[in-house]
C-alpha cells in the first residue's frame, strides 16, 4: 500500500527534509503506521502530526508515530529502501543465546503435520474400528452432508489433539503437576470426540450399561478435564 | 665518514666505553641544531656512567670497529624505558638506529617487559613513530611515547591451530543438542566460532551473516583472505548441513587446514573425525557430576580449592527433603550450557523449584557463600594431539545469576594467587582429560568462595565464551605489541531492530567512538540484530581498565539509545499490548 499522499503531505513541512510513510510491525501480528522522518534541526513528532490532520488527510492515514531518523537507506538506484528501515524491538524474549533456545516455528509446524496426518487416519478407520456408525446412507441431503462435516470436525479434533500431545507441552507457561494436567486435559477435550461420539452411534438408548459406561468414561472425564483448565487459569503463579 | 660498505655490527656496550658513548650521545644531540648552554645542560641527564653500562643492557652498533650509535633499555619488567638512542650525526637516517630500535623491542620481548616508554626528543619523534610507537602525552616537555614489545606466539595458539590457517565451523546448536535431545535454531552463539583461531581461512556458520563483519573484524585482527560460507542451517543443524553439500564439504577438507568446530560432536566426525576417545571423553566430562568426581579426586593436591557436596537427587520427595533443609542450594541438570539447567535454589522458592525439577534426575550441589569482584573465574586452556596441556589463561566471567554473559581477560584480571591456583588446578584437570582421550580446547569454571577459595563447578570440553576473547587478545597483541584487556559481552541488548545496513552505521559510529576513548570495538555476534528482540554480541579491547570501562559504558548507552527514535510510539517492549493511539501526554515541567 502506498502512502505517497502522505509523504507529499510531510514533505510540505517546513523541517522535514525526507520521510517515507510505512507500516511496521510492532507486535506477533500488529502493525501500525508511522513516518520516517529525517528534520532540519530539532523536531517534534507530535507537533508534526498535528501537522498533518489540519490537511485533508483521512484519520486513518495520519501516521501514528514520527520516527526521528539521520538518514533513510537508499538502495543502489536511490529509492527509500523500506527493508532497510530500523524497526522497534517487539514484546518477548530474546532467541539463540547460549542456552536460551526457544520453542522454534518448527515444532509447530511439526505439530500441525503430525495432527493433519492423524486425522485422514482417523477418517480413514472409523467404519473399520466402528463398522456402520458413520453410515448415512438412509439420510437424505442436504443433512447426511451435513453429518459429514461433523464426523470430519472430530477426526481433525483428535488429530489436532495428539499433535498438541506431541508437541503442545512446551508452549504452555509455567511447569510442574498442574501444567501437566492442563496440558493432558486440553488433549482429553480435543481428542475425546471421535472415539465418543462413534460409541454412542452404535449404543442402543436403552442398553443402560453401556450408555452408563460411555457417559462416566466420556462425559464425566470431559467436565473434569474443564474443570482442570479452570484450576490452572486461575491459579496462583509462583515466580521462584 | 666511517666505511659505509662493512656490515653494522651490534654487541654489548663494555663500562669501559662509557665516557667515550656519552660523548657520542651529546655529538647526536647536537645534530639538531641545540645551542651549547642547551646541550651542557642536558649532559648530565644524558651521562651513560660506567657503572650503569651493564645495568642499563647498553648496546652498541658498530662497523669495522668504530661505534656509531648506543642504546639503553632501563628498568625491570614489566615496565621498560628506551633510556638512551643515540646515533653517530653522520648515520642518521642511514638505517643504524633502526637496528638498535628493533634490537632493543626484541630484548624488551625476551625480557618479558610489556611496555617500554620513550621520552623522545621532539625532532626524533616521527621516528619512533614510524618504529610504531604510539604517542601517549603531548603536555610534558617531551614528547612521550611508548612502544608495545611483541611476545613470541603463545604455545597454546600454535597447538590449537598447528602453527597455520585455520577451518571453523560454528556447531554451537549441534553441540549443545547432543546433550539435550535436540539442536534448536536459531545458532546466533556460533558466530563467536569465527574468532578461535589465528589466521582463518574458511568460515562456515549456520546464520547468514552480511560481508562485511568478516572483513571488518578480519582487518582488525589481521585475517588475510576468509571464505565465508554462512546461512546454512537455521536450525542449528550445522553438520548435516555441510555433509548434504559434497561440494562445500570438498571446500573444507581439501585444503588440507585443521577444521576445528565449536565442540565435536558424532554428527561432526564425518566431516573431519576427531581423534579415538575424543567424543566419548566430552560425553563423559561435560556430566557435571562425573567433573564434580574428578574435581574431587584432585583437590588433595591443591590447597585453595575447595569442591562443592554434590548429590544425585531421584525423586521430588527427595529434592524437598533436600530444600527442607533450609541451606540454599544449586540444583543443576546433569548437562547444562552455560548457565541454563542450573539454578540456585533457596527455602523461600523451595516448592515451585520442587514441582520445575521434580523427575529430571537432577543434581543438588552446596551452594558456595561469596561475594566480590572475582566471583567467577575461569580457566582455559588447549591438549594438543601428543596429549601435552597448553594453558591459554584465566578469565574474569561476567555471570548474571548462573547465565553466563561474557568475560574479560588481560593482565591483572585476577590477583595472581588466585589466577596460580585456578592454573595449577585447571592444568591437573587437563592432565586426566588427556590420559581420557581428549584433545582440543577446555575450560574450567570456578567460584570463588568467602575465604578466597576456589570451587571448580565444572568443566567445558569444547571452545568456549572466553576462548573468544582470548583469541581476539592474541590477535591484538601479535599486531599491536604489549599485552591487552579484553572483554566480551555477548548479549547487549539494542534498542531498535537494525537490518543490515543500520547496523552497520551503528557499528561504525559506535566503534569510532570507542577508538576515542583508546578503546577497540569488535562485533562478535551480528546475527541476532534484527531478531523481534535484537541483540549484539561485541569483544572491547583495551591498554587498561579505564579505557575498557569507558568504552562499555559507551556501547551500552549507544545501543540504548538506538530505542530513542521510537519514543513517539509509545511502545513498551515489556508490557506487549501493542499498539495503542494515545498520544503522549505532555509531561509537566514542575511539579
Amino acid at each position: 500500500m502506498a502512502y505517497d499522499d502522505v509523504e507529499v503531505e510531510l514533505l510540505a513541512h517546513p523541517q522535514v527534509a525526507e520521510c517515507v510513510v510505512t507500516r511496521i510491525p510492532i507486535g506477533r501480528r500488529k502493525d501500525v503506521l508511522v513516518a520516517y522522518v529525517v528534520a532540519t534541526g530539532r523536531i517534534e513528532p507530535a507537533e508534526v502530526r498535528a501537522f498533518l490532520s489540519a490537511p485533508r488527510l483521512r484519520h486513518s492515514r495520519i501516521p501514528q508515530a514520527v520516527i526521528p531518523v539521520n538518514s533513510l537507506p537508499r538502495t543502489s538506484s536511490g529509492e527509500v529502501d523500506r527493508e532497510g528501515l530500523p524497526l522497534p524491538v517487539l514484546p518477548g524474549r530474546a532467541a539463540g543465546g547460549k542456552g536460551a533456545w526457544q520453542d522454534g516455528d518448527e515444532t509447530r509446524r511439526f505439530g500441525l503435520y503430525l495432527g493433519g496426518i492423524l486425522a485422514v487416519v482417523a477418517f480413514l478407520i472409523t467404519d473399520e474400528l466402528w463398522p456402520g456408525s458413520t453410515d448415512l446412507s438412509a439420510v437424505p441431503q442436504p443433512w447426511a452432508g451435513l453429518f459429514t462435516g461433523l464426523y470430519a470436525a472430530e477426526c481433525l479434533s483428535f488429530g489436532l489433539g495428539i499433535g498438541f500431545l506431541v508437541t503442545g507441552r512446551r508452549r504452555l507457561t509455567g511447569s510442574g503437576r498442574l501444567t501437566t494436567s492442563a496440558h493432558l486435559a486440553i488433549v482429553w477435550l480435543l481428542v475425546a470426540w471421535w472415539p465418543q461420539d462413534n460409541f454412542y452411534r452404535l449404543t442402543a438408548k436403552t442398553d443402560w450399561g453401556r450408555q452408563a459406561a460411555l457417559v462416566y468414561g466420556f462425559n464425566i472425564t470431559l467436565m473434569l478435564a474443564a474443570a482442570v483448565l479452570v484450576v490452572f487459569a486461575v491459579r496462583d503463579r509462583r515466580v521462584d | 665518514m666511517s666505511d659505509l660498505t662493512g656490515a653494522v655490527a651490534l654487541r654489548a656496550a663494555r663500562p669501559e666505553e662509557a665516557e667515550a658513548l656519552s660523548a657520542l650521545v651529546l655529538r647526536s644531540k647536537a645534530y639538531w641544531g641545540y645551542d651549547e648552554a642547551f646541550l651542557a645542560g642536558c649532559a648530565e641527564a644524558l651521562r651513560l656512567r660506567p657503572a650503569e653500562v651493564v645495568e642499563r643492557r647498553t648496546v652498541v652498533a658498530e662497523r669495522g670497529g668504530v661505534v656509531l650509535g648506543v642504546a639503553t633499555l632501563d628498568g625491570e619488567p614489566p615496565d621498560g624505558e628506551l633510556g638512551l638512542l643515540f646515533v653517530e650525526p653522520d648515520v642518521i637516517g642511514s638505517g643504524v638506529g633502526r637496528m638498535l630500535y628493533r634490537h632493543v623491542m626484541a630484548e624488551a620481548t625476551r625480557l618479558g617487559f610489556d611496555r617500554v616508554a620513550i621520552e623522545s626528543d621532539p625532532h626524533a619523534e616521527p621516528f619512533h613513530l614510524a618504529m610504531g610507537a604510539e604517542r601517549t602525552s603531548s603536555g610534558r616537555a617531551l614528547p612521550v611515547l611508548v612502544a608495545w614489545p611483541v611476545r613470541p606466539e603463545p604455545s597454546w595458539s600454535v597447538a590449537w591451530s598447528e602453527g597455520g590457517p585455520t577451518v571453523h565451523v560454528g556447531n554451537v546448536a549441534e553441540f549443545n543438542g547432543q546433550f539435550t535431545g535436540e539442536a534448536r535454531g536459531p545458532d546466533h552463539y556460533s558466530c563467536l566460532a569465527a574468532f578461535c583461531g589465528p589466521q582463518p581461512s574458511l568460515i562456515v556458520l549456520p546464520q547468514p551473516v552480511d560481508e562485511w563483519w568478516v572483513r571488518d573484524v578480519g582487518a582488525v585482527l589481521g585475517w588475510s583472505e576468509v571464505e565465508v560460507h554462512s546461512g546454512i542451517a537455521g536450525d542449528g543443524h550445522v553438520s548435516e548441513a555441510i555433509l548434504a553439500r559434497p561440494d562445500l564439504l570438498e571446500r573444507l577438507t581439501s585444503r588440507g587446514a585443521p577444521v576445528l568446530p565449536w565442540g565435536r560432536t558424532t554428527a561432526f566426525d564425518p566431516i573431519s573425525p576427531s581423534p579415538e576417545g575424543v567424543v566419548r571423553a566430552v560425553r563423559r566430562y561435560e556430566s557435571k557430576r562425573q567433573a564434580n568426581a574428578l574435581f574431587r579426586a584432585l583437590a588433595p593436591e591443591h590447597p585453595g580449592i575447595v569442591v562443592p557436596e554434590q548429590r544425585l537427587v531421584g525423586s521430588r520427595r527427595a529434592l524437598v527433603r533436600e530444600l527442607a533443609a533450609g541451606k540454599r542450594v544449586v540444583l543443576k541438570e546433569e548437562y547444562g550450557v552455560g548457565g541454563s539447567g542450573t539454578v540456585v535454589a533457596s527455602r523461600e522458592g523451595r516448592r515451585a523449584s520442587a514441582r520445575r525439577w521434580a523427575a529430571r534426575g537432577l543434581l543438588v550441589e552446596e551452594y558456595v557463600e561469596g561475594t566480590g569482584p572475582y566471583r567467577d573465574p575461569t580457566f582455559d586452556a588447549v591438549i594438543d594431539v601428543d596429549g601435552e596441556v597448553h594453558p591459554v589463561g584465566v578469565g574474569l566471567m561476567d555471570v548474571d545469576g548462573t547465565s553466563y554473559r561474557g568475560v574479560t581477560v588481560g593482565p591483572g584480571v585476577l590477583p595472581d594467587p588466585l589466577g596460580d591456583t585456578a592454573v595449577g588446578f585447571g592444568v591437573a584437570v587437563g592432565r586426566t582429560l588427556s590420559e581420557e582421550g581428549y584433545r582440543g580446547w577446555y575450560d574450567v569454571d570456578f567460584v570463588t568462595d568467602a575465604s578466597g577459595r576456589l570451587a571448580p563447578v565444572e568443566i567445558n570440553l569444547r571452545l568456549t565464551g572466553p576462548a573468544v576473547a582470548f583469541h581476539v587478545q592474541a590477535a591484538l597483541d601479535r599486531r599491536r605489541g604489549g599485552r591487552h584487556l579484553v572483554r566480551t559481552l555477548d548479549r547487549l541488548p539494542l534498542g531498535a531492530r537494525l537490518p543490515a545496513g543500520a547496523l552497520r552505521d551503528h557499528v561504525a559510529r559506535t566503534a569510532q567512538r570507542c577508538r576515542e576513548l583508546g578503546a577497540t570495538l569488535l562485533v562478535t555476534i551480528p546475527t541476532a540484530a534484527f531478531d523481534p528482540v535484537p541483540h549484539l554480541g561485541v569483544a572491547i579491547a583495551a591498554r587498561d581498565g579505564q579505557a575498557l570501562a569507558d568504552a562499555e559504558a559507551a556501547v551500552r548507552d549507544a545501543n540504548a539509545a538506538l530505542g530513542g527514535m521510537f519514543a513517539d510510539l509509545e511502545v513498551s517492549p515489556r508490557d506487549g499490548r501493542g499498539p495503542r493511539t494515545r498520544r503522549v501526554r505532555p509531561r509537566r515541567a514542575s511539579r
